[in-house]
């Protein structure tokens, strides 16, 4: 135990320590800059002073290595500086936005898994069935229609057209529940696809045969016996989708117009606003690890430790 | 088995269900709401600091601030703080305050707040000091004082006008400001709300409360127009204005005051000579790109048309003449070739460098790679991101880009940053002893009258030389709701919410 | 594998007979001409600007193949690479390649579209690189839990045993079994591929809309998604009919076994 948390302990500060130089350097070899984007936004004339005075205030004329300890310094403190462009706190607009990426992201994924299991399960019992053309339907039409369009659709038909929700007015609830739904309408497919093979699997196996053979009927008997593997299976999935779950929803929110953590970083990189697009990446190296240590390590120790498979 | 397909529906009745638990919750307080006005556009604060970057630029633009002159629809300035402004000798300038001015707290705006405000602006915001260098401000009475400016300047009152120049005060750790509106609450980014100032002119006019949403696709803020959840859609493009038009809305045409250049730069080969220069003005159909943009006037000047200083040229279009011209510099088409080429044998080919965050230039692009294919030259559009460090390197043939020229009212500004022999904005290799003479004399002139004059002559050398195409004077669209027809639009995206906003 | 080659087949004749067929110029704007319905002169119509859709759909093909190329071609390349030394080799291997991959899927694929379009130029090619960048992750993911349990079965400790120099190992044995898999998942991707490049678009990245690809023409018409879905009909029945070829060619994909494996079997 101890041995093997070392061992992740050491792999997370490897990356936090590589991920922050990537950070750090990605941002800067970014074309164009802060004081270019911030001259070119005021309209104001690009002299040696104008240029001094932006540079100054934001320590870019300071040579590299100082501009990165001190801001990985500061970072670790817990202070995460203020956006360049706005001059706003970064910390408390990351942390005010996060749940907000994080709700969507995993609440989507939730969706997925959830309808993916009966979708899946449904797939697996005919292969030339219904549900099974569903399934690889859906997958299909994910291929050929971005979410972008769909929600565009959505948003006409329910909100325009029959006036049934109201996208933009009144609470983000609704903008977040539709997110979630956009969210998991790509992922259902693949996640389907993945419970039928698990399904699939159990039908093969022998017991099965012994099931049926005294008396079950086969589809219940698949599904009181291969239910298992299948979350298992559905479990990894959803597992490995939370660890990206940030970066996910970078369209959903910039088509419903939700003000999460994406959103935030896309204003940022239009504005080479370096300090926060820094913190960002940070911030979802924090997530992963987070992830990885509570579903990775703890979660699958105390299941191993309760003596399920 | 029927079973468990009954749960699938009922996952997405539950699904569905709680979408629309959301709206009845949300329901009450729609944007039909008798004393409520929302309003969608692409950006919201994140603070009231007015020291703070482009902050009292935003301020303003959400009608909470306020600039000490504001400029007017038709280009002039006018201010609710100053009376008079009178130049005493090149860097001196004494001053005389109107007495009915006060800010948002009740209390008036007299000298010592308005020169402690500017001051403060001088010192803490470096963008402010680009026109005329530091400039001091000194209460001499209760409503008069004085200004001393580092550089000499015959346009103080369009430097109070620069985007820097918001009225504020500091009171009990909180800013107060002057506009017509106040913040009542804010989601930084996302949403703010605000409420009439009521120590401003016609407040009881205005709605109780003012929402102001964040969109970021235009087509997202097309369908909350659609669906009636606001009143005031600002930022559309051309073809969705139309679609909207089409679909029975009120939509507001006006003037950008922005003019979009198609400047070329002369240390290109082929552009370097002149005929090749004046082919591509006269070979681009601006009718066409109008119709693109659904909107927009032949330009006639380097400014917006209803400035009192904008030259009064005309645009021909003779494609046949722009062919011979093209001949004439040597490059030209022989049958079976798709495109025009030198002596050498090289293809001439200009490509066309623009940036997307002005949605309207991509499609301006577009006619013009097609305008210029027409005449036999190679043509490639490229959308960069990073436009200014681009244009500065001087990598490029042909730059499309978006400038507002007068936003204070004033002409010299703009000529001298873009036109002067070595110019900080003259991307163009731009270089004329007239025009840079002309200049000179410009900037030593007060008089209105004769300021304008000069303007225009500097213009019609500038066109007559071609170093930039002009290209179209847009308008930008807004879409209104009933109550909100009246609503009046002006200099770009500098007053989205202004003290026209009343409801009927 | 006939599957594969017919597919493919026709995919590079058609990207051949794009390169030479003549067509008219898809830049030409004419406003006089907008929205014009199928006619014998624009056999799928014009657009908004009045350009003939079926030149910019044959022109468009060129480039989206071009973008789904360079993509599977990074990330299948460097993710089978990565993937199989890290599940073989284990140890500091395996923490470079997860390092790497982890670092691939953290870095926003805008950053990196915009830095390589300013490096390169806004191409179908360097889009399709970058989008490949943000995939490895996935395809070594993938391939190292599959090596992991090759490298446990009976066969591989056998071959072990016969002193077989690593590389070969690696090559003849190990390989062959994870590109099928890894092929598998690429055929059901490219159709995503082309949509991410549309959704990067959506969200900010500039494109050149006189030259679109079929995801750029997406992006391009949303706005009439409602008032003139037939615009967004032509280049998604383009996607989708993309999308299936991959599908099809590559589902289940298996590579011939070698003699020494069925013997083994």
């Amino acid at each position: 135990m101890t041995k093997s948390f070392l061992k992740f302990v050491g792999k997370w500060i490897l990356i936090f320590i590589v991920g922050s130089l990537i950070a750090f350097f990605i941002t800067r070899s970014m074309p164009g800059n802060p004081v270019d984007m911030l001259l070119g936004r005021y309209g104001l004339p690009k002299t040696p002073e104008n240029v001094a005075a932006i540079e100054n205030r934001f320590m870019l004329n300071e040579p590299w290595h100082k501009q990165y300890m001190s801001w990985i310094t500061d970072f670790l403190k817990g202070e995460w500086g203020n956006s360049y462009i706005t001059r706003s706190s970064l910390k408390p607009e990351i942390l005010r936005r996060l749940p907000i990426s994080v709700g969507i992201g995993m609440g989507g994924t939730l969706m997925a898994a959830f309808l993916a299991f009966f979708l899946g399960y449904g797939a697996s019992l005919k292969e030339k069935g219904l549900w099974n053309y569903m399934s690889k339907g859906i997958t299909i039409f994910n291929q050929a229609v971005p979410v972008f369009l769909l929600i565009l659709v959505a948003i006409y038909f329910f909100g325009v057209k029959y006036r049934l929700v109201r996208f933009f007015s009144g609470d983000s609830v609704v903008a977040m529940v539709m997110g979630m739904i956009f969210i998991a309408l790509p992922l259902l497919a693949p996640m389907s696809r993945t419970v039928r093979v698990h399904f699939l699997e159990t039908l093969e196996k022998p017991y099965m045969d012994f099931y049926i053979n005294s008396g079950y009927k086969r589809n219940k008997a698949l599904l009181l016996y291969g239910s298992r593997p299948a979350i298992y299976g559905l479990c990894s999935v959803v597992v490995s989708r939370f660890a990206w779950v940030l970066g996910g929803g970078t369209v959903v929110e910039f088509a419903l117009g939700v003000h999460g953590i994406s959103l935030f970083l896309i204003d940022s990189i239009a504005q080479r606003d370096y300090l926060l697009i820094q913190t960002y990446i940070m911030t979802v190296i924090i997530w992963m690890a987070l992830v990885h240590f509570i579903f990775g390590f703890i979660f699958e120790r105390v299941l191993y430790k309760g003596g399920m498979e | 088995m029927k079973k468990k397909f009954l749960v699938v529906a009922m996952v997405l009745a539950m699904v569905i269900a709680l979408a629309a638990c959301g709206d009845s919750k949300s329901g009450g307080d729609s944007g039909k709401d008798k004393d409520k006005v929302t309003v969608g556009q692409t950006w919201v604060i994140n603070d009231d600091n007015p020291l703070d970057g482009g902050n009292p630029w935003s301020i303003t633009a959400h009608g909470i601030g306020e600039y000490v002159y504001t400029i007017q629809p038709d280009g002039t300035l006018e201010s609710r703080y100053v009376k008079e402004l009178k130049q005493v000798d090149d860097l001196n300038w004494e001053g005389v305050m109107k007495e009915d001015a006060k800010f948002s707290d009740g209390t008036d705006v007299k000298a010592e707040d308005l020169c402690k405000c500017l001051n403060t602006i001088i010192e803490k915001n470096e963008m402010s000091t680009a026109s005329a260098g530091k400039i001091e401000y000194t209460p001499t009475g209760e409503y008069t004082f004085t200004a001393k400016t580092e550089r000499p300047t015959k346009v103080l009152p369009s430097i109070l006008a620069e985007w820097t120049n918001v009225v504020f005060k500091e009171a009990d750790g909180k800013y107060v400001f002057t506009g017509p509106f106040v913040i009542k609450n804010l989601k930084p980014g996302a949403e703010l709300v605000l409420e009439p100032n009521k120590n401003y002119p016609d407040s009881e006019k205005r709605p109780k409360e003012v929402v102001i949403k964040a969109f970021k696709d235009v087509n997202a803020l097309k369908l909350a127009m659609q669906s009636d959840e606001l009143d005031l859609a600002f930022g559309l493009t051309g073809e969705v204005a139309k679609q909207l038009k089409d679909d029975g809305k009120n939509v507001i045409d006006f003037p950008a005051g922005y003019q979009y250049y198609t400047f070329l730069n002369m240390g290109n080969e082929a552009l370097a000579k002149d005929e090749v220069r004046e082919a591509l003005d006269e070979g681009i159909n601006r009718k066409e790109i109008i119709k693109a943009l659904n909107g927009g006037k032949e330009p006639t000047g380097l400014f917006a048309g209803y400035n009192s200083f904008n030259a009064k040229e005309k645009v021909e279009f003779d494609s046949e003449d722009a062919a011979k011209h093209l001949d004439e510099a040597g490059y030209t088409l022989k049958s079976g070739d798709k495109y025009r080429k030198n002596a050498n044998g090289e293809e001439l080919k200009l490509d066309i460098t623009t940036y997307s965050s002005k949605a309207d230039l991509p499609i301006i692009a577009q006619v013009l790679v097609s305008e210029f294919e027409k005449l036999g030259i190679k043509s490639e559009v490229k959308v960069v991101d990073n436009i200014d460090e681009v244009a500065d390197s001087g990598n490029y043939d042909v730059l499309l880009y978006a400038q507002h020229p007068s936003p204070t009212g004033d002409a010299g500004y703009f000529l001298n940053q873009f036109f002067r022999t070595g110019g900080p904005k003259n991307r163009m290799k731009y270089s004329s002893a007239e025009v840079d003479s002309l200049l000179d004399k410009l900037g030593t002139v007060s008089d209105k009258g004769e300021r304008d004059k000069l303007a225009v002559e500097i213009q019609e050398k500038v066109i007559d030389d071609h170093p930039v195409i002009m290209t179209v004077d847009p308008e930008w669209h807004a879409a209104v709701s009933d109550r909100l027809k009246d609503y009046k639009l002006w200099n770009g995206d500098y007053f989205i919410v202004n003290p026209t906003l009343m409801v009927k | 594998m006939k599957k594969v080659y017919i597919s493919m087949g026709i995919i590079f004749l058609l990207y051949i007979l794009t390169m030479i067929i003549s067509i008219q110029n898809p830049k030409t704007v004419n406003m006089g001409s907008a929205f014009l319905p199928t006619s014998h002169e624009h056999l799928l119509g014009t657009d908004q600007f009045g350009r003939d859709i079926l030149s910019l759909m044959i022109y468009g093909f060129n480039r989206t193949v071009s973008v789904l190329l360079a993509a599977i071609a990074i990330s299948m390349i460097f993710g089978l690479i990565l993937g199989i030394c890290s599940g073989y080799f284990g140890g500091a291997v395996e923490v470079f390649a997860r390092l790497f991959s982890d670092i691939s899927m953290i870095i926003p694929s805008f950053v990196l579209a915009l830095i390589a379009t300013a490096k390169f130029g806004a191409n179908p090619v360097t889009i399709g690189i970058v989008l490949g960048v943000c995939d490895i992750g996935i395809y070594s993911n993938q391939t190292e839990a599959l090596t992991k349990k090759l490298k446990d079965s009976e066969y591989i400790q056998a071959v072990e045993l016969l002193c077989i120099p690593k590389t070969k190992i690696l090559l003849r044995h190990i390989l062959p079994k994870v590109v099928g898999p890894a092929l598998t998942l690429m055929g059901g991707k490219a159709g995503s591929i082309v949509l991410a490049y549309a959704s990067l678009t959506f969200i900010g990245l500039g494109t050149d809309t006189s030259a679109p690809d079929w995801g750029t023409m997406l992006y391009q018409y949303r706005t009439y998604l409602i008032d003139r879905p037939i615009l967004l009909l032509w280049p998604s029945m383009g996607i989708l009919i993309l999308a299936l070829i991959f599908y099809y060619a590559f589902d289940n994909f298996k590579m011939s076994r070698s003699r020494e494996e069925l013997l083994y079997e």
